[in-house]
């Protein structure tokens, strides 16, 4: 112990409680307080600490690491790869700053899985950032075997990641105890997977130290209980949890099983709070909801009740109704409460998977011209199950709501995330070629600045060039049709933000019947520029080039 | 033209970074350059195009856009378009708008001028001007009287028996020197606080502090007796305000004219005081000697002037007295543009943490109160013990990382470095090391974003 270690105990504990006298000082700090009988404890501390900052001595020790010493054979990325890889891990990192919205992360995905595949590594500058956003991630190979040899020698030495590559289970109650969100929430996924008692039992042990945060995480990750201790548990801390989303949390969980009491305690208030009315004359029939005060005050207060009511199958309510679906969602429509129900039934289908009842709504809702964007955009992945005239009909209504209200970002990106996932299976028939040139003119007229389009779609500056997209093409034959093929090298050099999926091909038939369209309305200016652009819209459908084609 | 890197580095917040990258691709109606100067047009939401112009000498700024960020986004893509594709600027004679700012600039550079060689007050602004300070010189001596009682009262209960961990305690120490005039007291008492949330070894650490805001005290006391240079390193850690003016008028100021390399940037920001400190480091490369520029900003307001991290200028730059002169003002400065690696290669380093505590040593010796000792130290290596980063020398000697430094970014140069020795240009802060620039083979790449919130 040093003169300050001494000192600090007198300054922490009061000179009324402890002398000076009492403490070991060395022989150098003694001596100025005999030489200098008034000196207190101030002057003694100042000289300890103007000693010790003058005097300090550093401490010895070993290099940790011992240096890379491989030889990188891999070639690096061409310095165009490289400089939009960069950009994307700027971004990646501004984002998670500012934790927004915006999705870009498939084109870095892209950028190391076809860096991967053609062995290209990026360089040293990017190896930490991209370990650090693919740890614990699907793509961690593919970025490992970007990053080189020198990538190698990160994860070898850096501790988190080296246990995550050795998986040794010496590490595991460690790595439980230790580790941060993310390392925490990889082991417990992990480890339910594998031994999902043993996982349970750490989830169960943790609870009380956990914070609301990760209690709320960690019960998604244990998922359903899948025995009666585990229902035991959740049974109990649905009602004491602090947190409201916990509660939520373990409420959704156990609406999943039907052994539990919750469950069953939300059945009866379902049998009494919802009531199917036949109508008569011009009355329709319909369904009315009150929900009774029997769950605790605050679920009602924070719209548990519905959410309650949405993880109960949709069976439930035919048989409790003694409806058709299609009855059943008539009554709905006509209900009070419409706008709620039609969003339980969503959910209720979501959380069962209940496919065919999935379509049902979703046709039932496009038919009785009910669907919200929102609502689309929920049930986006199964639209292409519908018939290809109703999936293409769902687009079309949102490309004209888009159009009269071209700045509201909730339809654009409905408009956007339709045609980025089922472009090419669109009936594309003259009318909705036309609709969408023209949606597209009203965006390149709204926002003249093609970012901001571009920002609206995926959040980055990455586009096809107009070059790529307006070609002069050619016309063959695929399969005995004739087909019109792009040619992308004679173009106006012009950017727009294009990168959705196209047709790669146009049939002659629809190219011809637009240009003999083009012809007769020729005299309207307006719509002469318009035709004007289909013209050149239609030569330049090409699919998004991604990024590392030219690796 | 500046680099990314350097671009980065003078950004006010990532939205702008993100804003400005946007726009590099966005339709800009014209784009032109001089010398040192870049311009150019762009498409916004208002009817007539912005104008937005960089004078790169500086740099500033110059956009007709209504942002209140400092610079904008459209300034910040004209930089990234200069840093990437220097050949989109096609236009070589600068359009009226940009000729006139261009004037102005130059007429107010003149106006400073004349403004420096104004006339001598009067005799009554002068009695005025003795009677604030003699005001101010009593509440600072009460002030400081006043932190005596609570520092002896502080050791005679012992620390265990105040609140020394809440905020509230130490905050009302802060506002009591702040009425008292002495500023620089009130930061002291910040910084205890700050060293209870987040310092390591927090009790010796705050000790540290206290007795050396008790030599300080006692200095005041004493400040008739002690020499010139401390005196005034005294008065200005009590918190006497220092005028630039005074300082760029002062004919005894110590000035030095040289090639300065920018080579460490960070920022303080006192969340309470809604206040943020620049720290600007440069080093002259041929006097060898480093200096710091310090820039105070209140809310959102710009800085005065932007330095570009890893570049460097020519120019003249005056000292504040002070026993280890370090904070200076820029007199004058021009762009330099000759290649920085040849400058660089004149620089001379510590070998050693002995040679470079020796030196702190010598440092301490003229003024006991330095903290952030800008030193160079060549070939040590990044290694962790007892959950410390430290930085092992070649002798084996270890001094630890300071405890905020970004461990990414320690990730980072490690990685970078692949565990082979490596030059750092940094701060000796009381017991831990800030590295602010770094070499690695032939390549020197700056800390960028370095923000210590208190």
């Amino acid at each position: 112990m040093n003169d300050l270690d001494e000192l600090t105990k007198i300054w922490l504990i009061g000179t009324d409680q402890l002398s000076v006298d009492k403490l070991v000082l060395s022989e150098t700090l003694q001596s100025f307080s005999s030489s200098h009988p008034d000196y207190n404890v101030l002057d003694l501390t100042i000289l300890a600490v103007v000693m010790e900052r003058a005097g300090f001595i550093p401490a010895k020790a070993k290099p940790k690491f011992t240096p890379d010493d491989a030889q990188e054979w891999l070639p690096i990325a061409p310095q165009e790869a490289l400089g939009a890889l960069k950009k994307l891990l700027n971004l990646l990192q501004e984002n998670t700053r500012k934790n927004s919205n915006i999705k870009f992360e498939y084109c870095l995905d892209e950028w190391i899985t076809l860096g991967a595949e053609n062995d290209f590594r990026a360089d040293e500058e990017c190896i930490y950032p991209l370990l650090s956003a693919y740890y614990g991630h699907e793509l961690f190979e593919s970025a490992k075997a970007v990053t080189g040899e020198r990538g190698k020698w990160l994860l070898k030495n850096h501790p988190t990641w080296r246990s995550s590559d050795d998986n040794d289970p010496n590490d595991d109650e460690n790595f439980w105890q230790t580790g941060n969100h993310e390392q925490r929430i990889r082991f417990l996924t992990q480890l339910r997977a594998t031994s999902p008692k043993e996982a349970f039992l750490r989830f169960e042990q943790g609870y009380v130290k956990d914070n609301a945060q990760e209690r709320e995480t960690f019960i998604k990750i244990i998922g359903v209980p899948q025995d009666e201790t585990e229902l035991a548990f959740y049974e109990k801390m649905v009602l004491t949890d602090k947190s409201v989303k916990v509660q939520i949390a373990l409420a959704e969980m156990l609406l999943l099983t039907e052994q539990s009491s919750l469950f069953g305690e939300v059945r009866e208030i379902f049998k009494r709070s919802i009531r199917f009315k036949k109508g008569h004359f011009l009355k329709k029939n319909t369904l009315e909801l009150e929900f009774p005060d029997q769950l605790p005050a605050h679920w009602k207060k924070w719209g548990m009740s519905f959410t309650l009511l949405s993880y109960l199958p949709v069976s439930e309510w035919l048989t409790h109704c003694n409806l058709s679906l299609n009855e059943l969602f008539k009554a709905g429509l006509a209900s009070d409460a419409s706008e709620k129900l039609f969003n339980i039934w969503l959910n209720a289908c979501l959380h069962h998977q209940d496919h065919l009842c999935w379509e049902e709504w979703l046709r039932f809702s496009v038919e009785h011209k009910r669907l919200k964007p929102e609502e689309v955009l929920s049930v986006i992945n199964i639209i292409d199950r519908l018939p290809v005239t109703q999936c293409t009909k769902i687009f079309t209504h949102y490309l004209k709501e888009a159009q009269k209200d071209i700045k509201n970002p909730l339809l654009n990106d409905v408009v956007w995330c339709l045609m980025e996932q089922y472009g090419d299976q669109f009936q594309w028939r003259k009318e909705e070629v036309l609709l969408f040139l023209n949606y597209l003119l009203k965006m390149d007229k709204a926002f003249p600045d093609v970012n901001k389009v571009m920002q609206m779609q995926t959040g980055i500056d990455l586009y096809v060039p107009y070059s790529v997209l307006a070609g002069i093409g050619k016309f063959d034959s695929y399969e005995s049709k004739n087909y019109f093929y792009p040619d992308y090298y004679h173009a106006p050099k012009r950017a727009y933000p294009f990168n959705f999926k196209f047709p790669t091909m146009i049939p002659v038939d629809m190219y011809t019947e637009i240009e003999e369209w083009q012809k007769k309305h020729s005299d309207d200016s307006d719509f002469s520029v318009l035709l004007r652009n289909i013209a050149e819209v239609l030569r330049c459908r090409q699919s998004y080039q991604p990024l590392l084609t030219k690796i | 033209m500046f680099t990314n890197e350097q671009i980065t580095a003078i950004i006010p917040d990532n939205a702008s970074l993100s804003a400005g990258k946007k726009l590099v691709s966005g339709s800009w109606l014209s784009l032109g350059k001089s010398e040192h100067f870049i311009w150019g047009e762009i498409k916004g939401s208002s009817s007539t195009p912005y104008q937005t112009g960089i004078d790169l000498s500086e740099p500033a700024f110059k956009c007709s856009c209504p942002s209140r960020k400092f610079p904008c986004k459209h300034a910040i893509a004209l930089l990234f378009i200069g840093a990437e594709n220097e050949s989109r600027f096609t236009s070589l004679s600068p359009p009226d708008w940009m000729v006139q700012w261009m004037a102005n600039r130059e007429r107010k550079a003149e106006q400073q001028e004349a403004h420096k060689s104004k006339l001598p007050p009067t005799e009554k602004q002068v009695k005025d001007a003795e009677k604030r300070k003699e005001k101010r010189r009593k509440n600072v001596d009460e002030g400081v009287e006043e932190m005596f009682l609570r520092l002896n009262n502080m050791l005679k209960h012992g620390l265990t028996s105040f609140a020394i961990g809440d905020y509230s305690f130490w905050i009302e120490q802060a506002s009591r020197m702040t009425n008292a005039q002495a500023p620089g007291l009130a930061t002291i008492m910040k910084r205890c606080y700050q060293m209870m949330q987040k310092h390591p070894s927090r009790e010796r650490r705050l000790i540290t502090e206290l007795s050396l805001l008790y030599l300080l005290l006692k200095s005041y006391r004493n400040i008739d007796t002690i020499d010139s240079l401390l005196k005034s390193d005294v008065e200005s850690l009590i918190g006497s305000i220092q005028k630039k003016e005074d300082l760029l008028t002062s004919e005894s100021a110590n000035t030095i004219t040289d090639h300065w390399l920018i080579f460490g940037k960070y920022k303080k920001t006192y969340v309470s005081d809604n206040l943020t400190a620049h720290y600007v480091w440069l080093y002259g490369l041929e006097s060898k000697r480093f200096a710091l520029i310090l820039d105070f900003v209140f809310g959102n307001n710009a800085l005065n002037e932007i330095y570009v991290p890893n570049t460097y200028f020519q120019g003249e730059l005056m000292y504040w007295d002070s026993g280890f002169p370090l904070r200076a003002v820029v007199k004058q400065k021009e762009p330099c543009l000759d290649p920085l690696e040849a400058m660089r290669s004149s620089r001379s380093s510590f070998k050693n943490w002995e040679e470079m505590l020796d030196y702190v040593a010598d440092v301490l010796a003229v003024q006991p109160w330095a903290d952030n000792i800008p030193v160079r130290i060549d070939q040590v290596v990044l290694t962790y013990e007892q959950d410390r980063w430290l930085l092992l020398d070649k002798n084996e000697q270890v001094l630890p990382l300071h405890h905020l430094f970004p461990v990414s970014q320690i990730w980072h140069i490690l990685t970078l470095s692949g565990g082979y020795p490596f030059n750092i240009w940094g701060l000796w802060d009381h017991d831990e090391f800030i590295i602010l620039y770094y070499g690695i083979k032939e390549y020197y790449f700056t800390v960028n974003k370095l923000e210590f919130i208190i």
